[in-house]
């Protein structure tokens, strides 16, 4: 029988690790077979040749992104409605897990352009959005190892955590809105059907990735603030210090 | 047409760190986090559990 604290059991907590262990390496391997199954079936295009198979790790890159900061904005609106610290915790879980999606895209764009356009960045507004994108939420995760106090931390994040979101359909429509070097996006409407299905196999082998991401980092981060927690209970009683 | 496999390899394998290494590094931090935890407890209830 396990101890509880604040919501946490210990003896179930190996348990659900193992199981979600299970769940990550499942993701990982299905990621790797959809990955080969696509470059497999996937022809070369006319204009770009076999760099076309960029596309099966930029574009789901660019989707989860912004599943990942839609997670954040209805956590971070939560958070503020109802002020319940779990929904802080899984918006900071998203948030990093979408920073990482977001520094992917950026580096899997530039290694697409440079073959592309000559060039391995531009001042482009669908590649500025995204850098600004990418910079909020690095900014987001600073704030969060800079202040101390918990309700203060949450209340900032959910108000920086909106805002970064609001620029995600910025960053979508960009290339409709603006002149750009960038493409329209790509989906399923503007593609070739030959590269389809390669794209929504590999769009939702990440999305699974993406998922445990976040529900592996909202465990870790409930497991902490249940330490925390112990450790001032320990303080306030006097039978202990902070032993983190 | 160039050959643009480096591009290519560059780009999935740029993937895989990135995920892979992410998977790790979650993957310790609530190894700690458990720990953590553990450690709490024994403090508080005076003892393992």
């Amino acid at each position: 029988m396990g101890v509880t604290t604040a919501g946490m059991t210990m003896a179930p907590a190996a348990k659900s690790r193992s199981r979600g262990m299970l769940m990550g390496i499942g993701a990982f391997v299905l990621l790797a077979a959809m990955q080969a199954w696509a470059i497999s079936i996937s022809v070369a295009d006319r204009d770009m040749g076999h760099l076309q198979k960029i596309m099966y790790v930029h574009v789901p890159a660019a989707w989860n992104m912004m599943i990942a900061y839609f997670v954040v904005a209805i956590a971070s609106l939560r958070y503020l409605w109802k002020g319940q610290e779990n929904d802080d915790l899984l918006a900071a879980s998203a948030a990093e897990a979408g920073a990482l999606m977001t520094g992917l895209l950026l580096l899997l764009g530039m290694i697409w352009a440079k073959p592309t356009w000559g060039i391995w960045w531009t001042w482009d507004a669908r590649l500025t959005s995204s850098a600004v994108l990418f910079f909020i939420y690095v900014g987001y995760l600073i704030l969060r190892a800079f202040v101390d106090d918990p309700d203060r931390r949450a209340q900032w994040s959910a108000a920086v955590g909106l805002l970064g979101a609001l620029n995600v359909p910025i960053v979508y429509m960009s290339v409709r809105w603006w002149r750009t070097l960038h493409q329209p996006q790509s989906s399923p409407r503007t593609l070739d059907p030959n590269y389809t299905m390669g794209l929504r196999v590999n769009a939702i082998a990440v999305m699974l990735i993406l998922i445990w991401f976040i529900k592996h980092r909202y465990d870790t981060a409930k497991m902490e603030r249940s330490a925390d927690q112990l450790h001032e209970r320990l303080a306030l009683s006097g039978r202990g210090g902070i032993n983190a | 047409m160039p050959d643009n496999r480096p591009f290519i390899i560059a780009a999935y394998a740029i993937t895989w760190i990135a995920l892979l290494g992410y998977a790790v590094r979650l993957y310790r931090a609530r190894a700690e986090a458990e720990r953590r935890l553990q450690r709490a407890t024994e403090d508080l209830t005076g003892g393992p559990t």
